[in-house]
């Protein structure tokens, strides 16, 4: 008894991990120091496929585009200068997809 | 009747003005001169050649990966930036080496004796001495356009006299091939022919967010009216057409439907 209590639980947290990994956009993603770079070359490295994207996978790259923008704001130190220059990119590259959302909606 | 006298007042008037405003020397289209700091700083006020740059890179190189606004002066660059590889500093670090070449560093904390001759190499405007790339010896076996003035970059790419280069390591990130893009047909009201867009032509140098939506802010194809007015001021195709990319005047270049 005790044992399949145990496995259950383990089975509990095992799909809890996994619902969590399958909703990117929940609130309160925090980045490690340069995680953000990653996050940024994911999000902004689609531009090319814009027009390819649902509105749903749009508005969850905008999603991802304004929580990197609000770590982009806490950069401090030797990464603050490049706020600047990330801040300029992240914002065509957001706009881009608020454009293409757009679009997708008024063809409908 | 009407029409007709209106269609040939409409064009003199244009080929006034086109006269009046000379297609630009290829030497001088896309100077820019930078002077954010540069004078104060008792430097020269920078000289930035457009020709010599999009030689080697894509727009969207420049004008995406690295930051550079479309703007003059809306980047704010300083030496400051320069010196922390941002910017111009993005290639001009002393230690990136493009096309088997190792890019000179730009700016420096001081710069005393022959490290200021190399200051002078941006910083020129008004300076004594030569720069290193001559306009006529860079260019001399690039296409010409018809008229024989304007450089070809479309053609001088075509025929490998020049490689532009996309993607810069620690800057740039790999993106998916552009898919390609059909051409499309812009409806033109007056007298001249059809506009025929070539999508996939822009967006291999410019990608798509440096046109979409800051330049072209309409999701919807035909709800806005461009008006070569409004073109000459430097709003929708001028962006590039008046300062970097081939003139407008070179009418046929993208007037190129047949007359209805």
């Amino acid at each position: 008894m005790k044992k399949i209590i145990f496995f259950a639980l383990i089975g509990v947290c095992g799909l809890g991990m996994l619902a969590g990994s399958m909703f990117p956009d929940s609130p309160g993603t925090v980045f490690a120091a340069d995680d953000w770079k990653q996050e940024f070359a994911e999000v902004c490295g689609k531009t090319q496929n814009a027009m390819e994207f649902t509105p749903e996978e749009l508005r969850s790259l905008i999603n991802r585009c304004i929580r990197l923008e609000e770590r982009l704001n806490e950069l401090n130190g030797p990464q603050g200068s490049e706020r600047k220059v990330y801040a300029t990119r992240l914002k065509m590259c957001k706009e881009l997809y608020i454009y293409t959302l757009e679009y997708r909606e008024k063809e409908k | 009747m009407a029409k007709i006298l209106f269609a040939a007042v409409l064009f003199c008037l244009l080929t006034a003005v086109s006269f009046a405003g000379k297609i630009p020397d290829p030497e001088e289209l896309g100077k820019v001169v930078l002077n954010n700091t540069s004078s104060r700083a008792g430097m020269a006020p920078v000289v930035f050649d457009h020709w010599l740059h999009r030689a080697k890179f894509t727009c969207r190189l420049c004008h995406v990966d690295i930051g550079f606004a479309m703007q003059r002066g809306e980047t704010g660059i300083t030496a400051d930036f320069n010196m922390q590889g941002l910017y111009c500093g993005s290639c001009h670090d002393g230690k990136r080496e493009i096309e088997e070449k190792t890019i000179f560093a730009s700016c420096a904390e001081k710069a005393t004796g022959e490290e200021r001759k190399q200051c002078a190499r941006c910083h020129s405007r008004g300076a004594e001495g030569q720069r290193e790339y001559q306009f006529e010896t860079f260019t001399g076996n690039f296409p010409r356009l018809p008229g024989g003035h304007s450089l070809d970059w479309e053609k001088a790419e075509e025929e490998g006299i020049i490689k532009l280069i996309d993607f810069l390591p620690g800057i740039s990130f790999h993106r998916d091939p552009l898919k390609a893009q059909e051409d499309f047909s812009i409806e033109v009201t007056t007298w001249a022919s059809d506009v025929i867009f070539s999508h996939s032509k822009h967006a291999v140098w410019n990608g798509c967010e440096l046109c979409h939506p800051e330049i072209f802010p309409s999701a919807k194809k035909g709800t806005v009216q461009y008006s070569m007015f409004q073109i000459m001021r430097g709003e929708y195709c001028g962006a590039c057409h008046i300062n970097v990319a081939f003139s407008i005047w070179i009418c046929n270049k993208c007037h190129t439907k047949p007359v209805r």
